[in-house]
């Protein structure tokens, strides 16, 4: 019983945090758009953050300081405040995709516009942060979340062509009428869709609003090793129930509400409220990870008290850091700006700054003085440097592409 | 720490900036992605043919995505508000896919023809998604099979035009 538990906080980042809104998009916009050609992107990134996760995971169970704090103290101040910076950024996006995600699931299901429900769902995210304990955030979204299996139910039943499918993802082409400059810069959207770096440093603070210690090793990597590939395999089920239904009949996702088309043709209505149900679950508990994670990161730099363990009177800062980024992404959203375009800009400019958060969680990972026993295996190492030249080789590739291809169109 | 866990070490950045580098390739990142968005002008008949194509697929997607909700919510599959949310983002697309065919120079008398042509088949599917969208509104069976039948008359005409 106490490692069900334990596997609920796995389990949350990987509905939460792996499945935002983030996967919710890519993921239908490429089912419809290219099949399942690009499902190698998808399993290169669910590989990318497992790997990440479980370091990041592993450095904080042993030496039980959060990552961020170590990538500050191994590699210096300045690149830290480079990192900073950039993830500041990346999460800000996040929240306001993530708040916009939110107010789409809720417009879809009352059709009442989603600007009217984003500042209720800022105050609500705010309030999560405030007031709900850790544990029944990651308990209710753990569970709630899991509904966008629903998406795998709804693909066996559309009864699609397994063998088509599977030829797809064996052998992936460019489908005629496509570019391949807008085929690998939607390839790079699904890796930084599932490689954001504020899954990282929240499942590391989050660890430690647990209190994890060495003891919890094996439970932190069954949390990143069954968590993130779950999540893998439900922005796959979204993208494949896309392809029998999305596909022949040329729609092309554009707003959050295509990609719950799928689920309704197959299960009908109780389905599509299971579908809205996983949307919200997901992009909640999305925006309030990515909300803390900026919370965390600006007080572990800088060294204040953290923690949602704490009372906004034992951390202000740190809570002043949440409210702010909660209070910034509402004001990007209600600028109207679509969300799901959000979204898109956010998940690419998180492709190109991977290897910047990536990188030093390899070097702590190393470091025997941090690390003891428990540095990375060679073949740990291996797999880690080889993702690593993946992920630059995305990072250089993702600004020539978004303007090559002038966002994918 | 083990005390602790929510306390960092070594606070105090002893002077540190942000390097200015930073911001300013923050601010050129965020131009280009403007310059990204911002259409081209075509100069060339096959270019403009190109861009008609690519309004066509567009519009073809708007069009099949209202008849897709609909059908679902005629057939008892979906919820009005459902159907009412993706039908209205549908006929915003298609109202935005028309503006920005109208924002365009043809850049010769074929091309205006052209234009002309494809300007009466986004037209028709603009009406038969505002159609559907009063009609899904008001829950009127009657209203939503009309209108489908206009939306299914043109994406017949907008097909001519995507291939």
């Amino acid at each position: 019983m106490k490692r069900l538990l334990s596997l609920a906080l796995g389990v949350m980042t990987a509905i939460g945090g792996f499945v935002d809104i983030g996967n919710l998009v890519t993921s239908g916009v490429t089912g419809a758009r290219f099949g399942l050609s690009l499902v190698w992107a998808l399993a290169f990134g669910t590989l990318a953050m497992t790997l990440y996760g479980e370091m990041a995971g592993r450095v904080t169970a042993v030496t039980r300081r959060p990552v961020f704090h170590l990538v500050r103290e191994r590699l210096g101040v300045r690149m830290a405040m480079i990192n900073l910076a950039a993830s500041l950024v990346l999460n800000l996006l996040t929240v306001a995709a993530e708040l916009g995600g939110v107010g789409l699931a809720l417009y879809l299901a009352s059709s009442i516009s989603y600007i009217l429900w984003v500042p209720i769902i800022g105050f609500l995210v705010w309030f999560f942060i405030w007031r709900i304990p850790f544990s029944v955030i990651d308990n209710v979204f753990g569970l709630l979340g899991l509904a966008l299996v629903v998406f795998a139910v709804a693909l066996v039943k559309l009864h699609p062509n397994w063998h088509t499918l599977g030829s797809e993802i064996i052998h992936p082409t460019v489908p005629a009428g496509e570019g391949h400059a807008t085929w690998f810069f939607y390839a790079i959207s699904l890796v930084g869709a599932c490689v954001v770096p504020y899954q990282a440093f929240f499942f590391s603070s989050g660890a430690i609003e647990e209190g994890w210690s060495e003891k919890n090793l094996l439970d932190m990597r069954l949390n990143a090793l069954i968590g993130f590939p779950l999540g893998g395999a439900l922005s796959l089920a979204i993208m494949a129930a896309a392809v029998p239904v999305l596909e022949p009949s040329g729609i092309q996702v554009n707003h959050l509400g295509q990609v719950a088309l799928p689920v309704a043709t197959a299960l009908g209505t109780i389905g599509l409220i299971i579908a809205l149900v996983g949307f919200f679950a997901a992009t909640f508990a999305a925006a309030v990870e990515a909300a803390l994670s900026s919370g965390y990161i600006i007080a572990q730099y800088f060294g204040w008290s953290w923690g949602k363990f704490r009372t906004p009177g034992q951390a202000p800062r740190f809570h002043v850091a949440c409210l702010l980024t909660v209070v910034l992404a509402t004001g990007i959203i209600l600028t109207t700006i679509d969300p799901v375009k959000i979204t898109v800009v956010s998940v690419v400019l998180g492709a190109a700054a991977i290897p910047l958060t990536f990188f030093p969680v390899i070097v702590v990972a190393n470091d025997r003085e941090y690390m003891g026993k428990h540095v990375n295996k060679r073949w740990v190492n291996a797999l880690a440097m080889l993702v690593f030249c993946g992920l630059v080789v995305v990072s250089v590739a993702t600004l020539p592409l978004l303007f090559w291809t002038k966002a994918g169109q | 720490m083990a005390d602790d866990p929510g306390r960092s070490r070594g606070a105090g950045l002893g002077g540190c900036r942000a390097p200015g580098r930073v911001g300013r390739t923050l601010a050129a990142i965020a131009a280009a992605l403007i310059v990204a968005g911002c259409a081209e002008p075509s100069d060339s008949y096959a270019d403009y043919q190109n861009k008609v194509q690519q309004t066509a697929v567009a519009m073809i997607s708007a069009v099949a995505t209202g008849q897709l909700a609909s059908g679902q919510l005629v057939a008892g599959r979906s919820t009005g508000a459902f159907a009412d949310a993706v039908v209205t983002d549908a006929e915003k697309d298609a109202g935005s896919i028309q503006t920005a065919l109208d924002s365009r120079q043809p850049p010769d008398n074929r091309s205006i023809a052209l234009k002309n042509q494809v300007d009466q088949a986004v037209q028709s599917a603009i009406t038969g998604l505002a159609d559907l969208r009063i009609a899904v509104r008001r829950d009127d069976v009657n209203g939503i099979r009309k209108a489908r039948a206009e939306l299914a008359s043109a994406r017949k005409q907008l097909e001519r035009f995507a291939s």
